[in-house]
């Protein structure tokens, strides 16, 4: 048994210290290695809090008061405090680093390579420039700031919703962050490191998990919100939608493409496709699913390239532990396209050993879909702009485009993702490590923080389009 | 072998299983359907040549969403109800031999519920044959009435749903000496607990009553276990564990699994069922989750190994069944586009 870490971040006083939860279950009844909450939080040596509705209500009264606090902090001083932080989140022997590098693999069964990768990327984009860009850029004399923001996280990628707690400390709204079963661990690391840092931020935030969907828990962090940042699948979205927040804004489920160029069809290009489809498993929705290539006599040879790295990455970074259910969504994937090719559709399959990870090329002309975990589909296309016609098909589900080509050619990428209102276009290498400014589903990093910002339509998710 | 021994030889065994070899016929039937199923052949021809009964290459059952496999001109096609990927793509099984499926069909129901001959009133709350021709438990719920039903009452599932009050009104006419065997969706029986609990009603099936469910939760909003079924069961008819079978089955499939009780679930000695690491294709250890591959002689029809995405487990005592696997959902943003 691993020393137990705090898996939540309550300030002092305002509940009391929190116990070892045991009431943690499964939700879908069947026991399942990979998906089963309680044995892989309490192997990793969490300590959960245990809350009620009326908790959930104390917590948000206190933090909502918190506001003038924090932004008696002068914005500068909020930067630099946050600076500061990051700083030493980049440094290798700093401890809570260390930590969430032993624990975080124990608890989203990504390798300790991968979470490494995921502090630095998280890390390097909220340095002191670009925090102040961000909010040269977003905030003015105007900014009212709303009371209190509730963020429900997901816990798909390690760190995913941070962004939207230091935009919340930016704007000067304090933060109540429900953490997500799969990865309760990481947002709570980020509060403590940050209350160490300046005990009035720490006021301003509140990280603990539950378990989603409890109507009591949930109605009464909601009703206590003034805003609420809500991230995960489209049914997660809709069941919070049920409590009426006051102000929703939805992170639902958005997929991304890669663009290669037939100028960058090489041995390099495919190591950086390999690298993105890796990390992360494609549990990202800046993750890759789909590649559109610019169809050559060197396509062939290049998608073996793609699948010679990804074996390659089977070594240096293992894929985290499948459910029973991912398994055989890749199966499913697999099977269905070796079919359809058998019965002489346009496609082909290819994949490693035990079909462990796989490139699907599709040219059937239907929408390609893919299961994630290493299921890359390839979509060999006669020019760049051939790729609008599928993704019109899902405009405005698409979170960031990927271009691996000359600079020459960057309008054709900018035309592509036009088409599909992607908020996103960057170099293929840099899919999964945005910027901190990035509007993620198309909401402001930091506007949304207004009490009077203008309420944001529920972007088009990926699920809802179907 | 002709085309009628295959056909002789496996009605026979479904009638007699110490008639002939499981291994020789599973690789009879296979060769019977390689040597006049295109699409079938080109599917085997992508695997190694099986030598043995266990290696004949199992198909995918999302395979009938695709294509259509049938080995000889088929006398029907059942359809499934499209619930799990909407309603445009929907299984399609063609069933040259009808005769096989019926044979297949009531003989695994007299082997798990009631014996051949044995007749007893029925209410019914499933699909039948008239009301849903293409349901292939529509076939099976009319050849077991017309085998063992002593009564002719029409299905209390119309139009796809239960008629709550003249089921009431039914289960209060019961002659409390006379046991009858209730078949039905588990939605249906699940629908007439939550019409009959706020009423505060609840009814005595006579003893040696028998309940017989299939389905599942489809068609119900959530998802229970299995023990929780029973429980409502008990409360609604007074039904002990031991009263009421579970029928497993699947549209691409002739024949049928049982459970009694919360016991796992038996084969009929003409099917092979198999649990199945989706990442090996192995089977997984005793007591491991993986999804269920079942080898079906009554299937001579269309293929005679199906490989499903049904969760189960295998127990020293049979097959427990745990559903679809779990939406098969990728955890992280999906796209979910065309599936």
């Amino acid at each position: 048994m691993s020393t137990p870490v705090s898996a939540y971040h309550l300030p002092g006083g305002i509940i009391g210290p929190p116990a070892r939860s045991a009431s943690w279950r499964s939700t879908h009844g069947t026991p399942d290695p990979v998906s089963d909450g309680d044995a892989t939080l309490i192997a990793a040596g969490l300590d959960l809090p245990e809350l009620s509705p009326a908790a959930l209500v104390e917590v948000s009264e206190r933090l909502r008061a918190t506001g003038p606090d924090l932004r008696q902090i002068p914005v500068e001083e909020r930067i630099a405090i946050i600076d500061r932080v990051a700083a030493r989140w980049l440094t290798p022997d700093f401890p809570l680093r260390r930590l969430a590098v032993e624990r975080l693999p124990l608890v989203t069964g990504y390798p300790a390579r991968t979470v490494s990768l995921a502090l630095d990327h998280l890390w390097g984009a909220l340095r002191g420039g670009a925090l102040h860009d961000a909010v040269r850029a977003e905030l003015d004399d105007a900014h009212a700031p709303s009371g209190l923001a509730l963020h429900i996280l997901s816990g798909n990628v390690p760190g995913a919703g941070v962004f939207g707690m230091i935009a919340a400390l930016l704007a000067g709204v304090p933060s109540f962050v429900k953490t997500a079963r799969r990865e309760p661990l990481l947002p709570a690391l980020v509060a403590n490191s940050l209350a160490a840092e300046d005990a009035r931020i720490g006021a301003a935030l509140a990280v603990a998990p539950w378990i989603g969907g409890d109507p009591g828990l949930d109605g009464a962090a909601i009703a206590s919100a003034d805003l609420v940042l809500a991230y995960g699948r489209s049914e997660s979205l809709t069941e919070i939608a049920t409590h009426q927040p006051a102000r929703l804004l939805s992170f639902g489920p958005r997929v991304s493409v890669g663009l290669v160029a037939h100028e960058a069809l090489d041995r390099h290009t495919a190591a950086l496709v390999a690298m993105q489809v890796a990390l992360f498993d494609q549990q990202g929705c800046l993750s890759p699913q789909l590649l559109f290539v610019e169809d050559t006599a060197a396509t062939g040879r290049f998608v073996e390239a793609v699948l010679g790295e990804l074996a390659r990455l089977e070594t240096t970074l293992p894929r985290a532990p499948l459910s029973l259910a991912e398994t055989t969504a890749g199966w499913r994937h697999l099977e269905r396209a070796r079919w359809r090719a058998q019965e002489g559709e346009h496609l082909s399959v290819h994949a490693g050993p035990d079909d462990r990870f796989s490139i699907v090329s599709d040219q059937s002309g239907t929408i390609p879909t893919s299961p994630l975990n290493r299921h890359l589909v390839v979509v060999p296309i006669p020019h760049l702009g051939a790729a609008e016609r599928t993704l019109s098909q899902i405009a405005d589900c698409v979170e960031a485009v990927g271009y691996a080509g000359p600079t020459a050619r960057l309008p054709e990428a900018v035309a592509v993702a036009t088409t599909c209102n992607a908020p996103r276009l960057c170099p293929l290498e840099r899919m999964q490590q945005p910027p901190f400014a990035w509007r993620q589903s198309g909401h402001t990093r930091l506007g949304c923080f207004g009490a009077s910002a203008t309420p944001v339509p529920a972007p088009r998710t990926a699920t809802s389009a179907a | 072998m002709s085309s009628t021994d295959i056909h002789a030889r496996i009605r026979r065994y479904i009638a007699d299983p110490t008639s002939d070899d499981f291994g020789e016929l599973a690789l009879a039937a296979h060769h019977y359907q390689y040597t006049r199923n295109d699409v079938y052949r080109r599917f085997v021809d992508r695997h190694p040549a099986p030598q043995r009964w266990q290696e004949i290459p199992a198909v995918p059952a999302l395979a009938f969403k695709e294509t259509d496999l049938e080995s000889a001109p088929a006398a029907d096609v059942f359809l499934s109800s499209g619930t799990t990927h909407g309603p445009t793509r929907r299984a399609r099984h063609h069933v040259p031999d009808l005769a096989l499926y019926q044979h297949s069909a009531l003989t695994g129901f007299q082997r798990a519920v009631l014996p051949a001959g044995a007749r007893r009133p029925f209410l019914v709350a499933a699909p039948e044959r008239h009301s849903h021709p293409q349901s292939s438990l529509g076939a099976m719920v009319t050849w077991l009435r017309e085998a063992h039903d002593s009564t002719a009452e029409p299905s209390l599932l119309l139009e796809g749903a239960v008629e709550c009050e003249r089921f009431a009104t039914l289960l209060d006419a019961l002659d409390p000496g006379q046991p009858i065997l209730v078949l039905a969706v588990t939605a249906a029986l699940l629908h007439l607990a939550d019409y009959a609990d706020p009423r505060g009603r609840s009814w005595a099936l006579p003893a040696g009553s028998l309940v017989v469910d299939t389905g599942g939760c489809k068609g119900y909003a959530e998802q229970l276990e299995r023990a929780a079924i029973l429980a409502r069961y008990r409360t609604l008819l007074g039904v002990e564990t031991s009263q009421v079978i579970n029928e497993y089955g699947m549209t691409e499939m002739c024949s049928q699994l049982y459970a009694r009780g919360e016991e796992p679930h038996r084969t009929p000695p003409w099917v092979r069922s198999f649990v199945i690491d989706p990442a090996t294709g192995a089977e997984t250890p005793l007591g491991h989750l993986g999804i269920l591959r079942h080898l079906d002689l009554a299937n001579l029809g269309s293929v005679v190994c199906l490989q499903t995405e049904d969760m189960g487990r295998r127990t020293e005592a049979g097959i427990e069944i745990l559903g679809r696997v779990a939406g098969a959902e990728p955890r992280g943003c999906s796209l979910l586009l065309a599936s």
